[in-house]
């Protein structure tokens, strides 16, 4: 069954599976990894633009394409890490489909929960089989029993901005609301039923901050990432870095922070030095898998390399 | 999954290619206009009501909340261009504009275009958009499946690029990103990517120019029909229930519920209790409904009880001491191989030694690496191993079969033989050749996977009969990925010497091959193909194992056999210090790969290959590797010509093209016998009513039907001089260039065959000069051997592990070519396969449950136009001694030897030999680590 509510509060009001753009949704309908009534979000108005925040910062409605989102001038302009990571993330035709909620809530990409014939926490079943099966490309920062990293790039914006979601009621959720800290394997966000993302709102970007993304991946396009990266680093007026984050996707159950990484970084100008321990200090608490541990010099270099591509910036 | 409905098979009935015959509804436009939704509540429905523009015209349907764009546009509008690839966004094949921005229609919802506008290949009309032109001229396609869903996205690349930049190139990082949603099976991205360059640089904004490739506007235009692209009135929809579970023993099978369905037509078992499992995907049943949903839900409802068994999936589990027998007594095994299977002796899961030391001379091998053992020139002792690689056909394995009366049966079939499969169906039915039909008028890939008889062709033959309809069978993009053939694993233990004065001492090699539950591997085999006439003792052993069975795959064993053979030889030329192409020139007797090797050597990529290796993060490196394959035809081929009056020469042959430029061989080859332009040729395939032809597989096809087209030309031709005297009255009638000339002047084939009407001639494909080392009526094994050498260049980010190939070059000893541009395709083609076999492509099993985890094309990676680097093929067009028509094949000499030149530049990249490929990042720097 289909329904196609008129507006945020009555959709948030039904029961069954949101569609925005459907790009993941159907592909899960279709393996008959997902089964219910859809709630068609096609004609819920205003939920596609992006403007200004009362306190500066953007309001990007949830609706809003991939695409849309990642040419944006004001996104390019105050985010450039961010708008580069959608720039990058998918392929061209996912991005003009596939919406800015719909990337933040997706299902993770991990083989077992793809395929049907396959038990996995995320599906109901009573183990994960990628923890004791092939899991080259899980997490090695294992949170907790599911193995699959987080799928959601822009969610790494959420890390790195501390941006927040709206939710049709109001509510506001920053990443650690709307993921939690990874030891649920059963799901891949917390929303509960009814709770419906309506924008993701971006505080306004420090005065004097620059951003990057880097994908690590096997093949050079549209792949998901080994690791990725979104650095953001804010500088005081003699260049001393007075903030750092450094966000990591590809490598936890949950999008995730490098939080000593950013430590290092933080009280000095951004030098190679600097940069190269940071990205040394990122796997610090990383606790890889039997088959992850590879993983662990791909973070240290995509973080020193996003860092670096800091220095070639223009100053800001 | 696309769910039509039975309205939306029939309305597809009606293929409406133009704007005109597009349903027009009176609500429609007015509703699309206003904006106003369709109606819906937030009571819910099973369906709601679209109001859409498809290509310019209005279109009202009424959609479940699962049907795709791809559904409405193809299966109720009966436009086919955008095709069904994988079904999850990854390989592009179905792409579609909407509001002039690219999607898979896959993906999206009908129910979302509500109030937008949709163009689909065909829209783009006659005209025909530079894209297109630039896609013709490029040769950028082989099987054409994938190519309207390239045309598409990069039509809108080039409209977004040229309002923004003008007539200027895009870089080669942009156009990867552009086109980083879209799989090419068969390789033509060097072509795609330069296309699509020269497109946006405003190259291609003149008149439309004639195309090399012989239906490259039918594949640029969408309007090639393939398997899956034909719809039947009171079409069923086939499909199979697989064992989800490798290896298992069936209890009971009830599929009495699934038979009472409503809608359901037909359902046939394929196991009974007591029967075995022994690889997942096993066909269990398959049933007919009337729609995709209805055969769903009949599959879901056959009762199935099973005992399981463990599963068997590597070496180690298989040749076990306490090892569960998968074919007990060596019974009932598959053949991996299109060989006959040489008989071999069975130990449990292992079967072997196959002997292939005829003319070896196995006891001087021994004698050299003995010699070799006790410090006599250089000896190289290593285990190289080559992964599974799916064949993953862009069009997936398709069958529609369609009875009349009990006698006479038409099949649609995805097929590398139209006519073997014909033949095929005969037997297994006891039916009149007269009256049983294959056709394939194109085919979206094959690459060995469509040579044998399927159960994809029986099953929708049987079904129809049971049904009493038509039945068409698709499979789904895991079904292709599981069962739809791949190519064994291979490990390959190697002993090979030099002497002491550096010449070729002894090799012995022991291949074992991971064909799944299927016998015939031929790994070793292929390690006789070079170094033809040395000292070598070879073996080959199957390993058997619940995965399913291996099949024939472009030069069976060979990318494996010489992966691990022309590492082999490398290892010894660098314990020798020595050129590896030096040492390969003295091995290797062969006079073409000797020709190709002096150009090899001469190249600017080898000659500066140790000057540019770098000592930092990134490590460039160099390797090169010979190969081997044999030349085989199909004696029995004959193609009919056939001089229309109107003057246009049609070719007649139960051939078929899946991509390779069989078709474009014919128009080149016959345009320069006749003297004619290449306009004037046109070439039947795909239809084995037609005279006998060639199966494409071998490399045969060009070989068989180049000479018999010649050969129908000549005997056309002879007679139409005869004709221009006895006719016009002309005295001295010689043939010339496009006709005749005689005394008082020249008359054209057109104005002789204006005054004759239509004539005919069958060619015969005429028997070498040289003989056969092997034939029988219908086969041959030529006396020529040709030749290939690979030359590949990669970088190595050793912080990284990844691994990207930047440049290659490829020399191609296979005597003449019939049409160049499109011959160079399929090097290409070949070339890029084998980089993505090296470097990407891998299936992976869940180790416990033995199920198979790349069912996508997510997980299955096959290399993207962003990965494909800068190739260049050349080919020597020597004539191959003895052989009728002077050119051999090309298909498989161009893939096989490419993983071995990429093992020997990273070898020379890295100073680390990595004896196993794919080179992941996690297994390049573990290697580096140690």
């Amino acid at each position: 069954m289909i329904t196609l509510p008129k507006d945020a509060l009555s959709a948030a009001s039904l029961t069954g599976s949101f569609r925005a753009g459907g790009t993941d949704l159907q592909a899960r309908r279709a393996r008959g990894l997902h089964h219910g009534d859809v709630i068609e979000l096609r004609d819920v108005p205003g939920l596609n633009t992006i403007s200004p925040g009362p306190t500066g910062g953007l309001k990007v409605g949830a609706l809003t394409r991939i695409a849309t989102f990642a040419h944006h001038a004001d996104v390019r302009k105050g985010y450039p890490g961010l708008a580069a990571a959608a720039a990058g993330l998918a392929t061209p035709a996912i991005r003009e489909v596939a919406t800015v909620g719909g990337n933040l809530t997706q299902e993770v990409r991990c083989a077992y929960y793809r395929n049907p014939n396959l038990v996995c926490l995320k599906k109901g079943g009573d183990a994960c089989l990628a923890r004791g099966g092939d899991h080259f490309l899980h997490s090695c920062f294992d949170q907790g029993a599911c193995a699959a990293p987080h799928p959601s790039t822009l969610a790494l914006g959420m890390l790195a901005w501390d941006a927040q979601v709206e939710l049709a009621d109001g509510a506001l959720l920053d990443a650690a609301g709307l993921y939690g800290d990874g030891t649920n394997p059963r799901t891949t966000h917390r929303l509960t039923q009814g709770q419906l993302i309506v924008g993701f709102n971006l505080p306004a970007p420090a005065a004097n901050e620059r951003s990057a993304w880097r994908r690590v991946s096997h093949r050079n396009n549209a792949e998901w990432p080994i690791v990725e990266a979104i650095v953001r680093v804010v500088f005081d007026a003699a260049g001393q870095i007075t903030l750092a984050r450094v966000a990591l996707g590809g490598v936890g159950n949950t999008p995730l922070r490098a939080v000593a990484a950013e430590e290092a970084l933080v009280g000095g100008p951004l030098t190679e030095a600097r940069l190269m321990a940071a990205g040394e200090a990122s796997v610090k608490t990383a606790s890889p898998l039997p088959m992850t541990r590879w993983k662990l010099p791909v973070v240290v270099t995509c973080v020193q390399d996003t860092l670096r591509d800091l220095l070639t910036l223009e100053t800001p | 999954m696309n769910i039509p409905s039975r309205r939306g098979f029939l309305g597809g009935v009606i293929a409406l290619g133009g704007a005109a015959t597009l349903p027009l509804r009176a609500d429609a436009e007015s509703v699309a206009k206003s904006g106003t939704p369709a109606p819906a509540d937030l009571a819910g429905a099973d369906t709601v009501r679209v109001n859409t523009q498809v290509n310019g015209v209005a279109c009202a349907e009424t959609v479940g909340a699962d049907e795709s764009t791809l559904s409405l546009v193809r299966e109720r509008l009966g436009l086919t261009g955008a095709k069904l690839g994988c079904g999850q966004g990854a390989c592009g094949a179905c792409t579609v504009l909407v509001d002039k921005a690219p999607a898979c229609a896959c993906l999206l919802p009908a129910v979302a275009l509500e109030g937008r506008e949709v163009t689909t290949i065909e829209g783009f009309g006659e005209a025909l958009h530079p894209v297109q032109r630039a896609f013709m001229a490029h040769d950028a396609m082989q099987c054409g499946f994938c190519t309207p869903g390239f045309v598409m996205e990069g039509a809108a690349f080039m409209d977004r690029w040229r309002a923004a930049h003008g007539a200027t190139e895009p870089s080669d990082a942009e156009l990867a990103e552009a086109l980083a949603g879209h799989v090419c099976r068969c390789g033509a991205q060097v072509g795609i990517r330069a296309a699509i360059r020269d497109a946006c640089a405003g190259r291609f904004d003149g008149p439309e120019k004639e195309a090399p490739r012989y239906d490259a506007r039918a594949k640029v235009t969408g309007a090639a029909k393939y398997t899956v692209d034909v719809m039947l009135p009171g079409m069923l929809v086939g499909k199979f229930l697989r064992a989800s579970t490798p290896h298992a023993e069936v209890v009971s099978i009830d599929v009495s519920a699934a038979e009472a369905l409503p809608g359901v037509k037909a359902v046939k078992t394929f196991v009974m209790a007591g029967a075995p499992i022994r690889y997942e995907g096993q066909a269990l049943a398959a049933v007919a409904a009337i729609d995709e949903a209805t055969a769903r839900a009949a599959l879901a409802a056959i009762k199935l009880e099973l005992h399981q068994r463990a599963p068997v999936i590597s070496a180690e589990t298989a040749l076990a001491a306490d090892a569960t027998i998968i074919f007990p007594g060596g019974e009932g095994a598959a053949s991996a191989s299109e060989a006959p299977v040489m008989k071999a002796p069975w130990a449990g899961n292992l079967r072997g030694p196959t002997e292939t030391n005829l003319l070896a001379k196995p006891k001087r091998a021994a004698k050299a690496l003995a010699a070799a053992r006790a410090g006599e020139g250089q000896l190289i002792e290593a285990r190289y191993t080559a992964h599974n690689q799916a064949h993953s056909c862009m069009e997936p394995h398709a069958a529609l079969a369609r009875w009349d009366g009990d006698t006479k049966l038409e099949v649609w079939l995805s097929t590398q033989s139209v006519d073997d499969m014909a033949d095929a169906l005969c037997e297994r039915y006891g039916l009149e050749r007269a009256n049983v039909r294959v056709r394939a008028d194109h085919v979206g890939g094959g690459f060995g996977s469509k040579a044998g008889v399927d159960q994809e062709m029986t099953t929708a033959v049987d079904l129809a009969k049971l049904a009493g309809a038509p039945v068409k069978i698709t499979f789904e993009r895991w079904e292709e990925l599981i069962v739809g053939g791949n190519r064994p694993e291979a490990s390959v233990n190697i002993a090979l010497a030099a002497d002491a004065d550096g010449n070729f001492g002894g090799l012995d090699a022991e291949a074992y091959n991971l064909n799944g539950a299927a016998v015939g591997g031929s790994t070793g085999l292929v390690l006789r193909l070079l170094y033809r006439s040395k000292n070598k003792d070879v073996r080959d052993y199957d390993v058997l194992t619940t995965t399913a069975p291996g099949k024939p795959f472009r030069g069976p064993g060979g990318p494996a056999g010489l992966y691990a053979l022309e590492q082999a030889v490398d290892e010894i030329a660098l314990k020798r210090a020595e050129d590896p192409i030096t040492l390969r020139k003295r091995w290797d007797p062969n006079p073409g790969r000797q020709r190709l090797y002096e150009l090899a050597q001469a190249s600017p990529l080898w000659r500066d290959r140790d000057a540019q290796r770098g000592e930092g993060r990134v490590r460039r490196g160099v390797g090169v590797a010979a190969a081997a394959w044999p030349y085989f035809l199909s004696k029995g081929t004959r193609v009919e010509l056939i001089g229309r009056a109107d003057g246009v020469f049609v070719a007649r042959c139960a051939c078929q093209d899946m991509g390779q430029g069989s078709r474009s061989a014919l128009s080149w080859t016959l345009a320069e016998a006749l003297g004619v332009p290449r306009s004037q040729i046109e070439v039947q395939f795909g239809d084995s009513d037609a005279p006998r032809g060639p199966a494409s597989a071998g490399s045969r096809t060009t070989p068989s039907i180049v000479p018999a087209a010649e050969d129908a030309a000549k005997q056309l031709t002879e007679e139409l001089v005869e004709l221009a005297e006895d006719l016009f009255g002309v005295k001295g009638a010689v043939m010339a260039h496009g006709g005749v000339d005689h005394d008082a002047g020249r008359l054209t084939w057109a104005e002789i065959l204006a005054r004759s009407g239509e004539r005919r001639a069958l060619g015969r494909r005429r028997r070498d000069d040289d003989g056969y080392y092997f034939a029988t009526d219908e086969f041959g094994w030529g006396k020529a051997w040709p030749g290939a050498v690979v030359v590949v260049a990669l970088e190595v980010d050793t912080a990284t592990g990844r691994v990207r190939a930047t440049d290659g070059w490829m020399g191609l000893a296979a005597g003449r070519i019939m049409a160049p541009p499109v011959a160079r395709s399929q090097g290409l083609g070949g070339f890029i396969q084998g980089l993505s076999y090296a470097l990407y492509e891998e299936r992976r099993l869940d180790p416990k449950t033995g199920l198979q985890l790349t069912t996508n094309l997510e997980d299955y990676r096959i290399i993207g136009v962003g990965d494909t680097p800068n190739l260049e093929v050349a080919f020597d067009e020597t004539p191959l001694d003895g052989v009728r028509g002077g050119g051999a094949g090309l298909a498989e000499l161009a893939t096989i030897g490419v993983a071995g030149a990429v093992g020997n530049a990273f070898a020379h990249a890295t100073g680390v030999r990595l004896r196993s490929i794919p080179l992941r990042p996690d297994r390049v720097l573990e290697a580096l680590r140690q």
